[in-house]
């Protein structure tokens, strides 16, 4: 497991979307548009929508404005743009996603929207877990192996903050 | 997990070309249809062959040389310098290793399924230089990789196992024809040890370390026990060769003793690793490798039976398919099928923008076709020699036939976009 807090706390986020995510991918393999009226479609369209906006953007932006420039500071700067580059695929991905899981939740889905929902859906799901995969096998080690105490403390603060809405990222 | 400053960012510039890996695959993909092919062939001989050139004997190395190695090497050379973060030396050793690798293989299985000792002996020269040019490029990217000790160690008990198996399958060749072996039969056994389980054996369970933590999204393994479970699989390997070659059946029951305790700390590692893994649907890849599994886990005790004649006359042939079929051929394709649109994907971009998703490359029907095939022939054929039947087999063989044509048609699907460099979307 990862010594410093920030990798724990980006692990424990990864374990949460990909959870998402492979209810998302169980709900679109089912190849049946979810039904709003069944309990466990209307909680996962709500989890997607709150979980993406509240939780997966933010880790985006945290990752960029924070952890990405303090590589670039020290001259470490490939891992960065490699991951940036995969966010601004998703972001806007993640985004079209929310819109349609809220819309859905309001009026239920016809042919036209499921397909556009699982089509939107399955994109994110594949792109989400191989960036997971890259992060855990990339990102993660390598902060627990070059940050120092003080940056690690800087960084968790601006973390939690960012977190609780009082600043922004 | 893999700990390698610059591993993503970098990433790119420790890519081969892809056609060389790619040409690899594709020669395995040829060998597999090829080798149902050849079962059929010898449906007869198949289910009580105990050596000796002839149809069963080329088939026996259609699996061993053409599906296993060539996906072994394809794979150990992309994948080694990508997960230890050291690039090849060079690309032109491998290049020049294909060309005499596979060509070699053909020349050489063709001699066995003929008998002509002069094509069995040109083709184990060519296919022994290849090898050991590949050898030499796996020593030096595991003498400079500076992580994963484990996964090396595996690579070294490969790379040594693999020099003393194309140095016996040199003296077996040149042994048709001048006869200077004392016990052909025993360095053939010896052979088939060092190739099922030293070299394959020790590769597939060096890589299951890396890679199913990577598809699962878990933990490295535990390094303390990984370390036993490579000691009694390097422990089972040794007694093992070493109890062919002087035909000591207790070294080898031995073995198999050993190879129970390495057969179970391994399994264990893999189940930890899925049960803390982040993924949980991990599709139908990890059928074929569950049941590889299954088959790993039999392996020594089919051996034990099969030495200490439990097993009837059928035996030894059950314990073969086992071990090279049903646990190194179905965990290699299983891999395979996951590793061969990854690999695609870091030299192809996406037509409609964006790196390409990897459901973009492949069409995914054929490998169910190719699942379900599998695991029906491969029961099947072992049936098969359980009951002696030369029908049971051919059906197998036919079956087998069919899903290593949709395996090899998946491959073929990627192969366009592969060589265009962009996506169909």
């Amino acid at each position: 497991m990862f010594a410093n807090r920030i990798s724990r706390t980006l692990h424990d986020e990864h374990r949460a979307t990909i959870a998402l995510m492979e209810r998302l991918e169980a709900a679109i393999s089912r190849r049946q548009p979810i039904n709003i009226a069944d309990p466990a479609g209307a909680r996962l369209l709500a989890d997607l929508a709150a979980a993406i906006e509240a939780d997966t953007l933010r880790h985006f932006d945290f990752e960029e404005t924070q952890l990405f420039t303090m590589f670039n500071s020290v001259g470490d700067q490939l891992i960065g743009d490699h991951l940036t580059e995969e966010h601004s695929f998703m972001r806007p991905l993640g985004e079209k996603l929310i819109a349609q899981a809220r819309a859905a939740q309001a009026d239920g889905f016809d042919a036209d929207s499921w397909r556009e929902f699982s089509r939107s859906g399955a994109e994110l799901v594949q792109r989400m877990v191989v960036h997971v995969q890259k992060e855990e096998m990339a990102l993660l080690p390598l902060l627990d192996q070059t940050m120092d105490d003080a940056t690690e403390t800087r960084l968790y603060e601006a973390y939690v903050q960012a977190s609780q809405g009082t600043v922004a990222t | 997990m893999i700990g390698a400053s610059g591993f993503l960012g970098s990433a790119k510039s420790r890519l081969l070309p892809a056609s060389v890996p790619f040409r690899f695959f594709v020669a395995a993909a040829v060998g597999h249809v090829l080798l149902w092919g050849a079962v059929l062939i010898a449906a007869n001989d198949f289910p009580r062959f105990r050596g000796g050139a002839g149809p069963s004997l080329a088939a026996v190395h259609l699996l061993t040389l053409g599906v296993l190695t060539f996906t072994a090497v394809g794979a150990a050379v992309q994948l080694l310098p990508v997960a230890t973060t050291r690039p090849l030396a060079a690309v032109w050793p491998i290049r020049l290793a294909s060309w005499l690798l596979i060509p070699g293989a053909v020349v050489l299985i063709a001699g066995m399924a003929t008998v002509d000792n002069t094509w069995m002996i040109a083709g184990a020269a060519a296919s022994t230089l290849g090898l050991l040019l590949f050898a030499a490029l796996l020593a030096d990217n595991l003498r400079r990789a500076g992580s994963m000790p484990v996964v090396r160690a595996y690579g070294w008990a490969a790379f040594a196992s693999l020099i003393a198996l194309v140095a016996l399958g040199l003296a077996l060749s040149l042994d048709e024809r001048f006869g200077f072996l004392i016990d052909h039969a025993a360095a053939a056994r010896a052979h088939m040890i060092l190739g099922g389980f030293g070299f394959m054996g020790m590769l597939a369970l060096g890589f299951s370390h890396v890679l199913i933590p990577m598809l699962a999204l878990s933990n490295a393994p535990d390094q303390r026990m990984a370390w036993f479970g490579f000691a009694a699989a390097a422990a089972a390997v040794a007694l093992g060769t070493i109890g062919a070659l002087r035909d000591v059946i207790a070294l080898q029951s031995a073995a198999c003793v050993v190879g129970v305790v390495a057969v179970g700390l391994h399994l264990g590692l893999m189940r930890v690793a899925l049960a803390g893994g982040m993924r949980k649907r991990l599709g139908l890849s990890f059928v074929l490798i569950r049941f590889s599994w299954v088959m790993l886990a039999l392996t020594p005790l089919a051996t034990l039976a099969a030495l200490q004649g439990w097993a009837g006359l059928g035996g030894p042939t059950l314990f073969g398919l086992m071990a090279l079929g049903g646990w190194l051929m179905t965990f290699l394709l299983g891999v395979l099928q996951r590793i061969l649109p990854f690999l695609a994907s870091m030299h192809i971009s996406r037509a409609s923008g964006g790196p390409p998703l990897l459901t973009d490359l492949g069409i995914a029907a054929p490998l169910k076709i190719h699942a379900v095939c599998h695991l029906i022939a491969i029961p099947a054929l072992g049936l098969a020699i359980v009951l002696d039947s030369a029908q049971l087999a051919a059906g197998a063989a036919v079956i087998g036939a069919a899903g290593a044509l949709a395996f090899a048609a998946y491959l073929a699907s990627i192969l366009p976009s592969l060589t265009s460099g962009r996506t169909r979307n």
